[in-house]
């Protein structure tokens, strides 16, 4: 029980720590509230010169991802990303931006449980970056941008589901960053492989079969197909239900696995002295 | 007064090979990232190529050939990301090192060296110049060979129009680094102006896609002219303005751009220095 107690405390310190981070630049109100209306617009933008003034050219694309509403389909999909990225990412290069700065080894010597400097990381993202995305989301179908005919409830129920996986996913990432100095390439390749198999950005019908089938198998993607399934066609959570079960399944075999390779990476790095020198 | 040109120019190219020994040493220092830097735009572009297939498979599209008169989309998007690629690297180069010394703390130390500051960072930009010449070369090699995407003959005719091109960009690079100084968070800044001098000069996309505000703020921006009359040039598509009009918004910006930037820079490295808040991020 003590030991929850000051993995939570160590946690909430750190989450602190990021937030102050934050607020300290004049400019994390455009991150936070103006990033997320702006971004999606670039592939929005991109797609409507595709389809033409009146979806001339849209035949394709419908026939690959089942709608006619890819402004809907394309701004839902960019928001998720930017969502789950950031949670994703930012306890694992956290980690590798205290090396850079100098502070990596004074925090690893603090007695404290290492893997909280993670998770309060993404305590942090998720604070910070989750209000924006419903602000966003809202902003956009109070301008008509989006079709949104989903239950709310349903909604946050999928994004409750789909975080054991996406901090287990962190957990692993941060693993790596820890044993490798130069992470940026693994982010860079991780992220677009992922963008691209969980049909983030694109209709998954455009993969190949193969990939079609490795793409359906990753919790991510069905978590993106039950968040437009909801937003644009209002489907609720009974279509879902099987979905719902696999993400949650495969969420905890990821979150417990996580775990065990953190902490064996903790034990290889602090026996290879990896943690100070960048 | 000879002389005193002379030093002057001895001094600048000394800071500008001391810079570019220093980022030489770093990338030898972190091999892998010569490899990022190849790998860099094909990341990036992949998701977007595939959305670009998912509405134009055979890259021809109707909708391209309503807006511009040219229905080629592969050669029409492939101009907008070398320029694209171009801006973001400058943009970054500049910007983003400054960011870098001060996050590694020895921004103040270098500033506090008797050269110019302005040098520093043109030297800065031009290594990442000849960065961004290696990664074009080869993500074009790629794009063509992987993706299928081609770019006219035409369009290798109209390369001169990069020699403006790429001054008007230094001084938007240079007025950025004066941000960067005087704001501190680069993240934000490189994908907010990165949004605008991007997205907006149409580098993606065809400007008349967007309402009308948009194209207001876009027909403001110099860059849309440079992007737009290369594709003119390289696909004889239709021009935002009459040809004539394009040609001297280009020329006035070639002037313009590269003067405020410079004034921009002088002022916020002056204002910095006396605050004292150079080291400070």
């Amino acid at each position: 029980m003590k030991k929850i107690k000051i993995f939570f405390q160590a946690s909430f310190a750190t989450a602190k720590k990021d937030i102050i981070s934050i607020l300290r630049y004049k400019t994390w109100f455009i991150s936070v509230l103006v990033w997320p209306i702006l971004m999606p617009y670039t592939f929005v933008f991109l797609a409507k010169g595709l389809a033409g003034p009146t979806n001339e050219g849209i035949d394709n694309f419908a026939r690959l991802s089942g709608t006619t509403d890819y402004s809907s389909f394309i701004i839902l999909g960019n928001l998720t990303w930017m969502f789950l990225n950031m949670i994703m990412w930012d306890g694992g290069l956290k980690l590798n931006s205290s090396r850079r700065i100098g502070i990596l080894d004074t925090l690893w010597t603090a007695p404290s449980p290492r893997l909280a400097y993670v998770f309060g990381s993404a305590i942090s993202s998720i604070v910070i970056n989750f209000s924006p995305i419903v602000i966003s989301t809202a902003f956009f179908s109070m301008v008509k941008i989006i079709s949104f005919k989903a239950n709310i409830f349903d909604l946050l129920i999928y994004t409750l589901s789909i975080l054991p996986f996406i901090i287990g996913f962190l957990f692993i990432f941060s693993s790596l960053t820890l044993r490798s100095k130069e992470a940026n390439l693994v982010v860079h390749a991780v992220r677009v492989i992922l963008s691209i198999l969980c049909g983030l950005q694109l209709p998954i019908g455009v993969l190949p079969l193969f990939l079609q089938k490795i793409s359906l198998s990753i919790p991510i993607t069905l978590y993106m197909n039950c968040i437009r399934d909801s937003i644009i066609k209002g489907q609720g959570i009974s279509y879902h239900i099987n979905s719902l079960i696999y993400i949650l399944t495969i969420g905890f075999i990821t979150f417990i696995a996580s775990i065990v390779v953190f902490k064996l990476t903790e034990k290889k790095v602090k026996n290879k002295g990896l943690i100070s020198g960048y | 007064m000879e002389n005193k040109y002379c030093s002057k120019a001895d001094h600048f190219f000394l800071v500008i090979r001391a810079s570019l020994k220093k980022n030489l040493l770093e990338i030898i220092r972190y091999p892998v990232n010569s490899i990022f830097i190849v790998l860099f735009p094909i990341f990036w572009t992949l998701p977007v190529y595939l959305l670009i297939y998912s509405f134009a498979p055979d890259g021809v599209s109707k909708g391209l050939q309503i807006y511009t008169g040219t229905d080629l989309f592969f050669p029409y998007y492939l101009i907008g990301m070398i320029v694209g690629l171009f801006i973001n690297q400058v943009f970054w180069g500049m910007g983003f090192a400054l960011k870098r010394l001060m996050d590694i703390g020895v921004l103040e130390t270098i500033w506090s060296y008797p050269i110019n500051h302005l040098h520093f960072i043109i030297g800065e930009s031009i290594y990442n110049l000849i960065e961004t010449l290696y990664s074009l070369i080869a993500s074009i090699l790629i794009m063509r060979f992987v993706f299928g995407f081609y770019l006219t003959v035409e369009f290798f005719k109209a390369l001169y129009i990069f020699i403006p091109f790429t001054i008007v960009i230094y001084g938007f690079g240079i007025f950025f680094a004066a941000l960067i100084l005087q704001f501190k968070d680069p993240n934000t800044l490189v994908d907010i102006s990165s949004f605008t001098v991007m997205t907006l000069t149409g580098s993606q996309n065809p400007v008349q896609v967007f309402p009308k505000f948009l194209i207001a703020i876009s027909l403001s921006i110099p860059v849309t002219y440079f992007i737009d009359y290369l594709r003119v040039l390289s696909l004889n598509s239709k021009s935002l303005l009459p040809k004539n009009i394009e040609i001297i918004i280009m020329s006035i910006s070639v002037i313009v751009v590269p003067l405020i930037g410079i004034k921009y820079f002088k002022y916020v490295d002056k204002k910095c220095r006396r605050l004292g808040t150079i080291g400070i991020h």
